[in-house]
């Protein structure tokens, strides 16, 4: 069968910039999934990525942004990862009438009709991160976050479950984005002695903090993964490459994706990303959503018989795929995706052992509407199971 | 004391008084993904329509292009409730009916989903602060007017007693504790009773 037409669709990611290793990853999961959509004749169009790098700078999003939707005409858009790019971007979407296809996890709060969030919202990685730290390592909690808005609501909503089961967070200290000194604090938090460091710092501020906490810890003779675990949202494989070999294994991590869960279409994708990709490194969660927000988009395409945004929206109920980490739909309210929570701990081999997922796909509350705060610990993370 | 903020607007019933257009199905659908029992009426429906709507609302959002409408159906009574003031035209007069309701918050048509939750927060969480506000200048008023009786009571122990007026003050600021009540309340008592009496008796029990 011969497609009868090309949609064009624009790619938005920093592929060089602060965080460039994340942008590469979207950019990847977005070009393996066009090529599999152009090779599939279910599909009776080709898709033909219009690429932009604004480099990490927000000035330059809002205007490739608007370069995209006016002259080079196009209605949807797969990109950004920060929070404050897409507030950049959005009203351009607004004002023309196109889809942001969003593949980044992110704090919630946000549910605008011009965007698909294909990434985590606050109930599908915090909250099932918060419960399980404090079922299976206490309530003491101590949070360390780079300054911005990324560890401020994250460390509020931490904060929020974890006073809620009677626990208490010992401090909450800001860096600055690229800090890398943590010598005086991670003192004091081994002074202190929490049950669990929940870690909002990103990039090499993260990386380094990992290693100096495991090195000080060992100087007191501490056995850090198992009586002072660092906890993250969205702790990636591509990271744990960076932290090194001699730190990456013990952390706790929760996310919707991991490169070692056992599905064949993640075997597949896994495979796929590899050889497409040879020197990107692992798959990761980042990945894993601008993959499966290129793919409900084509989906949402052939359903509508159209790319029209509006036709696309409405489609969007009648879409679902088999992504690798399990079904994702899309949530026809809030337009974020019915995802799939894990816990994973690190392994020194540079991957995850899943330890926890949740039963089936979590429907998305990116305001926290339908959350239940506990008010005393229960034997287990409501809606998680253990994996063996 | 100030009390914690209202995040989490699940179960609160909110009324809609706008006509049904477009801003009014995306405020809705919004305010219904919030987690909020929506009602909504039209400006236009009436007085008599329009009281029967915010009857039982915890919230009302507002139309001020229709604000005179929407103002004559609480015409007798206050509205104790958040209000949000929905603002088309900017004409000082739109705004000015619309600031006597006393909104809380204020959005902005064409409306989108962007702007709604922040005016929902300012809204509520402001409204609380303007009660307790209220409730506190109720009870410094209430003060305010029985001091003269702390300071006839200062003057009555200064007489009878022969002690100073810092002596007689504190004195009676010192039994008003024990007795858990306000120092002016205390006063009351002071003059209610014969002369020494009261502050004698409080020290020797």
């Amino acid at each position: 069968m011969i497609k009868h037409s090309v949609v064009r669709i624009g790619l938005l990611f920093s592929t060089t910039g602060p965080y460039a290793t994340i942008g590469r990853a979207m950019s990847n999961g977005s070009l393996l999934a066009i090529g599999e959509v152009n090779a599939d004749n279910s599909f009776p169009f080709a898709l033909e990525p219009v690429v932009g790098n604004p480099a990490g700078h927000n000035a330059d999003y809002a205007d490739i942004a608007r370069r995209m939707l006016t002259t080079e005409r196009l209605v949807h858009v797969v990109g950004c990862y920060t929070s404050s790019s897409r507030k950049e971007v959005l009203p351009h979407f607004e004002k023309y009438d196109a889809l942001l296809w969003y593949p980044s996890h992110y704090e919630g709060f946000e549910s605008s009709e011009h965007v698909i969030y294909t990434g985590a919202a606050p109930n599908q990685h915090i909250i099932p991160l918060a419960e399980y730290l404090l079922q299976t390592h206490g309530t003491r909690a101590y949070c360390v976050g780079s300054n911005y808005i990324w560890a401020w609501e994250n460390n509020k909503i931490m904060r929020e479950v974890v006073q809620s089961a009677g626990g208490v967070v010992l401090a909450e200290r800001y860096f600055p984005v690229g800090e890398v000194e943590f010598g005086a604090v991670i003192e004091q938090i081994i002074d202190a002695c929490p049950n669990f460091v929940f870690n909002t710092l990103i990039g090499d501020s993260s990386y380094a903090f990992f290693r100096l906490f495991r090195q000080a810890a060992a100087r007191r003779g501490l056995d850090q993964p198992r009586t002072m675990p660092i906890a993250s949202c969205s702790l990636a494989e591509p990271e744990l490459v960076e932290i090194g070999p001699e730190a990456c294994a013990g952390h706790v991590s929760s996310s919707v994706y991991f490169q070692n869960i056992e599905t064949e279409t993640n075997r597949a994708f896994v495979a796929a990303y590899r050889q497409g990709f040879p020197d990107a490194g692992p798959t990761s969660a980042d990945a894993e959503a601008s993959y499966l927000a290129v793919h409900l988009l084509a989906r949402a395409i052939r359903w509508a018989r159209t790319p029209d945004p509006f036709a696309v929206r409405a489609a969007l109920p009648h879409v679902a795929i088999q992504a690798p980490q399990g079904e994702v739909h899309v949530d026809r309210e809030n337009r974020h995706c019915y995802l799939t929570p894990r816990i994973g701990v690190s392994n020194a081999a540079g991957g995850f052992n899943i330890i926890y997922q949740a039963a089936r796909p979590v429907k998305p509350d990116p305001y926290l509407v339908w959350h239940e705060f506990r008010t005393s610990s229960a034997p287990r993370p409501p809606g998680l199971r253990a994996v063996k | 004391m100030s009390r914690p903020v209202i995040q989490n607007f699940r179960g609160l019933r909110g009324v809609v008084l706008h006509g049904a257009d477009r801003n009014r199905s995306v405020l809705t659908e919004m305010l219904t993904r919030l987690g909020l029992k929506v009602a909504a009426a039209d400006p236009l429906d009436g007085a008599a329509v329009l009281r029967d709507a915010v009857k039982d609302a915890q919230l009302i959002l507002f139309d001020a292009d229709f604000v005179e409408t929407v103002a004559l159906s609480w015409a007798s009574e206050p509205v104790l409730v958040p209000l949000i003031a929905i603002i088309g035209l900017e004409a000082p007069g739109r705004l000015w009916r619309a600031f006597e309701l006393e909104p809380t918050a204020v959005i902005h048509k064409p409306l989108r989903s962007t702007g709604i939750y922040s005016a929902l927060f300012f809204a509520v969480n402001e409204h609380r602060r303007r009660q307790d506000l209220n409730q506190k200048l109720r009870e410094l008023e209430g003060r305010h007017r029985s001091r003269r009786f702390v300071t006839r009571a200062i003057v009555q122990m200064m007489q009878t007693r022969g002690i100073d007026d810092d002596q007689a003050y504190r004195l009676l600021r010192k039994e008003s504790m024990r007795r858990r009540l306000t120092i002016e309340e205390f006063a009351v008592q002071v003059l209610a009773t014969d002369q020494a009496g009261t502050v004698t008796k409080a020290r020797e029990a």
